[in-house]
């Protein structure tokens, strides 16, 4: 199973780190930090996430 | 009664003869041709001084005070009824009787007696056992002793005292699967978690399945459950690929055994395993900077039957041990090594990253191929001690050291420990973890955002989005979005998990 695209959704609590999300196909999700080990794993292997939705 | 002179003999005929007499100075040449038979209970002989005086087949009634035997003076088959002094006795003679009462004293005996107690010359010697004389047993170690059956000590050791928290493998019996609840998934990047604490190496994806209680078939005796690992497919393992099953243990459970110094501990690993093949499977044992592993081997003789294996192996002098809230030990099971990862001596610590030893079977080779694991326990000693059995709800909450968890509640639905509020379809939600984490998390995941609602006075709303906002090892605070506005202001509520198979856990805390 492909490993589902991370979206940044926004900032944390701290308001200095962005937050990213994904969901995969069956319905879970998932939501961190982009310092996580999981999103940086995907990042290294040459993902992008998508940006997040604009505001407006 | 004339006296025996030299030379005078007995002959046959003559028996009984002399009644009620007494027989001083039986003396080496007056010896009877025959036997000297005594009719009479009630007489006394005393004082054998010769050397050839021999008395068969006879009965001496009371051996009295100041009476002796030479050397050479037999009395064989006869009975000494009564010893009735102290300072009666009978040295360097030979006697085959019985002895009658217990007051006599029997002193030197010449004849060696066969079996496990033996007498010579009046010093009785205990037959050796095969126990080595030694001390058993330390404030650490406890004596393990065999007995035979004549209560003899046979055979003595010692091993490690069984004390609680001996098990440095967190859910080694596989009891506690928060994440999946015994689904099944397919570790599709390494670092995939499965069972709590357990987690996996698939540097290449989907070669194979973990589940607790794959294939449902019977635990070993004592056990509930284990961790199934299932090939999806018959791989032909490439050079650099790893895939496994490991437990990362956190240095702080692991600092005592010493590992990187001289004093370094030796540990045994010991589990349950079930294959459908068989052969020579491969482990091992590495630091967190895989700049030190251990290779390991056990061997499978009958494909589908639980076998118990034990591995003992020194503890490593050399390299660097995290002892602190990091990844200090890790252990592997190899579903598939490549050759870049095999080689090193089993047991032996090396100074790179070996997977397993040479020979080793490589699970993923075999499509539908099973290994099943359970009862893990690695402790410190040479000895592999009974499973540790911890009380379920001290396993979780170990297990919930590294992941938070939020189910719903035997199957039901119901809030969510924490304090929430809304405003508007903003909700935030900061819940306590059941025990203080490893570290602070950095994210969370959850079934599905549908699983969650946000409740206060004005009514419910179904989620839409989940997000992570902020954890420490104590708690973490995410937001929800919801469908419908909880109030203009901002309120309190409350979460809650609407449907059974609601999931919500924080991640970044596991090793």
């Amino acid at each position: 199973m492909t490993e589902p695209i991370w979206k940044i959704v926004g900032k944390a609590a701290d308001g200095a780190t962005d937050v990213v999300n994904r969901t995969w196909p069956n319905g879970a999700g998932e939501s961190c930090l982009v310092t996580a080990e999981a999103y940086l794993k995907w990042i290294a292997e040459g993902n992008t996430p998508l940006p997040p939705d604009q505001e407006g | 009664m004339p006296n025996f002179t030299a030379g005078t003999s007995f002959t046959d005929g003559v028996t009984n003869d002399v009644t009620a007499a007494k027989l001083n100075a039986l003396v080496a040449d007056a010896v009877p041709t025959s036997s000297l038979a005594l009719a009479s209970t009630t007489g006394t002989i005393s004082n054998f001084t010769a050397s050839t005086a021999n008395i068969t087949l006879g009965t001496i009634p009371t051996l009295t005070a100041g009476t002796t035997t030479s050397t050479a003076a037999n009395i064989t088959n006869g009975t000494i009824q009564t010893l009735t002094s102290s300072t009666a006795t009978i040295t360097g003679g030979t006697f085959s009787g019985s002895i009658n009462s217990t007051t006599g004293t029997i002193g030197n005996l010449s004849t060696t007696l066969a079996g496990d107690f033996t007498i010579s010359q009046g010093t009785g010697t205990l037959g050796t056992t095969g126990a080595t004389a030694a001390t058993y047993g330390t404030t650490s170690d406890i004596p393990r002793i065999t007995v035979d059956a004549k209560g003899r000590i046979t055979a003595a050791s010692t091993v490690t005292a069984p004390v609680g928290f001996r098990n440095r493998i967190i859910n080694g019996d596989m009891r506690i699967d928060q994440r999946n609840v015994g689904a099944s998934l397919t570790p599709t990047a390494s670092s995939t978690y499965t069972l709590d604490r357990w987690s996996t190496y698939a540097s290449v994806s989907s070669k194979f399945s973990i589940q607790q209680n794959a294939g449902s078939v019977t635990p070993p005796s004592g056990y509930k459950n284990y961790l199934g690992a299932t090939s999806t497919s018959s791989y032909s393992v490439a050079s650099g690929n790893f895939l496994g099953i490991l437990q990362r243990i956190e240095g702080y459970n692991v600092s005592d055994l010493a590992f990187g110094s001289a004093g370094a501990k030796t540990i045994t690993l010991s589990f349950w395993v079930r294959s459908s093949l068989t052969g020579t499977f491969g482990g091992n044992l590495s630091n967190s900077d895989a700049t030190r592993s251990c290779p390991f081997s056990y061997s499978i003789s009958s494909a589908n039957i639980w076998e118990q294996k034990t591995i003992t192996i020194a503890g490593d002098t050399s390299g660097t041990w995290l002892t602190g809230n990091d990844f200090g030990l890790e252990i592997l099971f190899s579903l598939g090594m490549g050759s870049t990862y095999i080689g090193g001596t089993a047991n032996t610590w090396a100074s790179a990253w070996y997977g397993s030893p040479s020979g080793c079977v490589n699970l993923v080779g075999t499509n539908g191929a099973t290994l099943y694991i359970t009862g893990v326990q690695l402790e410190a000693g040479s000895t592999a001690t009974e499973f540790e059995r911890r009380p379920y709800g001290t396993e979780l909450a170990l297990c919930q050291r590294y992941l938070p968890a939020f189910t719903a509640i035997s199957g039901a639905t119901g809030p969510l420990p924490g304090c929430a509020t809304a405003l508007g379809t903003n909700c935030v939600l900061i819940f306590n973890h059941p025990v203080p984490a490893r570290v602070p998390g950095t994210g969370v995941a959850y079934s599905a955002n549908t699983h969650f609602n946000f409740s206060n006075n004005d009514g419910n709303s179904a989620s839409t989005a989940v997000s992570f906002a902020a954890s420490s090892p104590n708690a973490t605070q995410i937001s929800i979005t919801v469908a419908s506005t909880r109030g203009a202001t901002t309120t309190p509520g409350w979460f809650y998990a609407n449907t059974a198979s609601a999931i919500l856990y924080v991640t970044g805390c596991e090793l």
